[in-house]
């Protein structure tokens, strides 16, 4: 009796096993299973070696935001500031065409949001490198004006990137403060700490001003009949009737909203009598903080009057809006008034959370794959 | 043929067979079934490829699940004593030998000890099933006879 011998006698006490008679359909499912895997590996390689083969050759991707476009341009639901960065790539050419703002960073980098499609541009504006000028779009969003250090003012027409030199028609040796287009985005009044005037940035016509016209120092409704002036803070927004009167009117706003008043700061005229402005809502306001809103003007009765929020937690300081991308009010409060064209995508910075997601689905595809072969090479040997 | 018929034919053709050597493998009837139904499961998952020899392939299946099964379940289980054990029908002394003598062995060494001399393979073919080397084949079989002649010596003996 050897050792084989005794095996064989052991072995013969093994029963016949009852074999489930599902195994060929489980195996069968299981093959399944296995191709689909091994289909979505090979998928996510390809896509994984594609993308990264596109990133490494392939052209700069381009800084446009993740939603769509509108063709006729919009105001965007909400600003926000641009990251801090260290010598930011600046557009030189300011033919960017229609915008809906503009404003200068916290940096004092000088930004135009594109109307149709909510592009951020960061662009170079001669003689603002020091400090922070004034900084202006037109109410139909074309051109924008900026007054430069040396007391100069400029103005880019954003269809062309043309841009204008209207230091002589204003001819002021003073560095310019305050600028504010009218509503027909082609006249610009201009300020500074003793002069004031008017110039049309067409024609080149120029006109001084006295500094105590409302209009020097107001936005001037479309009309030409009244002009919205920036008040202290208090219970009513401040206007005054352009002309030689410069009669001040309050236009009373809602307690409700501002138990505690708040200030009015009159960005441009959406229509004839409806100004956007941009409210601080002080602590224990309805809605706390800079804010844009549309409010009827006080020379309509005031059961015409309505006070729309348009824009909430507004970041940045002087806000400069192209009034005239506002809609005309149908009357209902579900209207939409701006656009949400998604996050912005900054330039110069590259968003990197897909390569990262990139590289972590590789790591994972490369691990599925590795370890479906070892087995492979296991079973099959 | 179908696959699905040639499946079936093999299965039970060949079930008895395999469940002779999942026996030796496990000392234990339960496990050994389950190892034959993980095997045979492996086999249907992969038949298109290995149809040339689905036996091969399925004892291939069960040494390494054997081994892997152990190394699973070391710290979990323990046996089920006299539940599983064999009521042997002829030379009870000598076979209650071998089994216990088996049941103190590893399961690489009881594994290796049944394709060596009960499967019949040499030492190559063993490493090749296995997964080890030639000499870890060698040293194993060394240390389990050793082993096995410390148990059960008058087996060795017999098989010398």
């Amino acid at each position: 009796m050897n050792l084989r011998s005794e095996l064989e006698h052991l072995a013969d006490t093994a029963p016949r096993p009852s074999i489930d008679s599902t195994l060929w359909d489980q195996g069968r499912a299981l093959r399944r299973r296995d191709r689909l895997v091994t289909s979505a590996v090979v998928l996510a390689l390809v896509v994984i070696v594609g993308g990264l083969v596109s990133l490494v050759v392939g052209p700069p991707r381009a800084f446009e935001p993740a939603d769509n476009t509108v063709p006729g341009g919009a105001i965007p639901n909400r600003v926000v500031e641009p990251p801090v960065m260290i010598d930011p790539p600046l557009e030189a050419n300011l033919g960017i065409g229609r915008a809906s703002a503009a404003f200068f960073s916290a940096g004092g980098v000088p930004v135009i949001i594109g109307a149709t499609d909510g592009r951020y541009h960061l662009v170079k504006l001669t003689g603002t490198e020091d400090r922070r000028a004034a900084l202006e779009l037109s109410p139909d969003g074309r051109r924008l004006a900026w007054s430069s250090d040396d007391s100069g003012v400029s103005v880019a027409d954003l269809t062309t990137g043309d841009v204008t030199d209207l230091r002589r028609q204003i001819g002021t040796d003073d560095v310019v403060v305050t600028l504010s287009w009218r509503a027909d985005s082609t006249h610009l009044t201009w300020a500074n700490q003793t002069r004031g005037g008017i110039v049309d940035v067409v024609t080149g016509e120029a006109e001084q001003a006295s500094m105590t016209d409302p209009f020097i120092f107001g936005s001037v409704s479309p009309d030409g009949e009244l002009a919205a002036v920036i008040g202290r803070r208090g219970p009513a927004a401040l206007f005054a009737a352009v002309g030689s009167s410069g009669t001040r009117l309050r236009r009373a706003l809602p307690v409700d909203l501002y138990p505690k008043g708040t200030n009015v700061v009159p960005l441009g005229w959406a229509e004839d009598h409806l100004l956007l402005a941009e409210v601080f809502g002080p602590k224990g306001s309805y809605v706390e903080g800079s804010h844009l809103v549309l409010l009827t003007s006080p020379d309509r009765p005031e059961s015409e009057w309505t006070f729309r929020i348009v824009m909430r937690d507004q970041p940045v300081s002087d806000l400069s809006i192209a009034v005239d991308l506002i809609p005309d009010l149908d009357g209902t409060s579900s209207q939409q008034l701006t656009h949400d064209f998604g996050e912005p995508d900054w330039p110069g910075q590259r968003d990197i959370s897909w390569i990262i997601g990139l590289g972590v689905a590789a790591a994972v595809a490369v691990l599925l794959g590795l370890r479906w072969l070892w087995r492979r090479r296991v079973q099959l040997r | 043929m179908t696959d699905r018929s040639a499946f079936d034919e093999f299965v039970h053709a060949r079930s008895a067979a395999l469940a002779r050597t999942a026996y030796l493998l496990t000392g234990n009837h339960h496990t050994a079934e389950d190892l034959v139904q993980h095997a045979l499961l492996q086999t249907a998952r992969h038949w298109e490829r290995i149809s040339a020899s689905p036996e091969a392939y399925a004892r291939r299946v069960m040494y390494h699940q054997n081994i892997s099964w152990w190394r699973k379940r070391r710290f979990t289980e323990t046996t089920l004593g006299a539940h599983d054990e064999v009521h042997p029908p002829q030379d009870s002394d000598l076979r209650l030998t071998l089994e216990a003598a088996l049941a103190r062995l590893t399961p690489k060494q009881r594994t290796i000890l049944v394709l060596r001399f009960f499967e019949d393979l040499t030492e190559v073919q063993t490493a090749e099933a296995v997964g080890v080397s030639v000499s870890t084949v060698k040293s194993t079989t060394r240390h389990a006879l050793a082993r096995l002649r410390a148990i059960a010596p008058d087996l060795v003996e017999a098989d010398s």
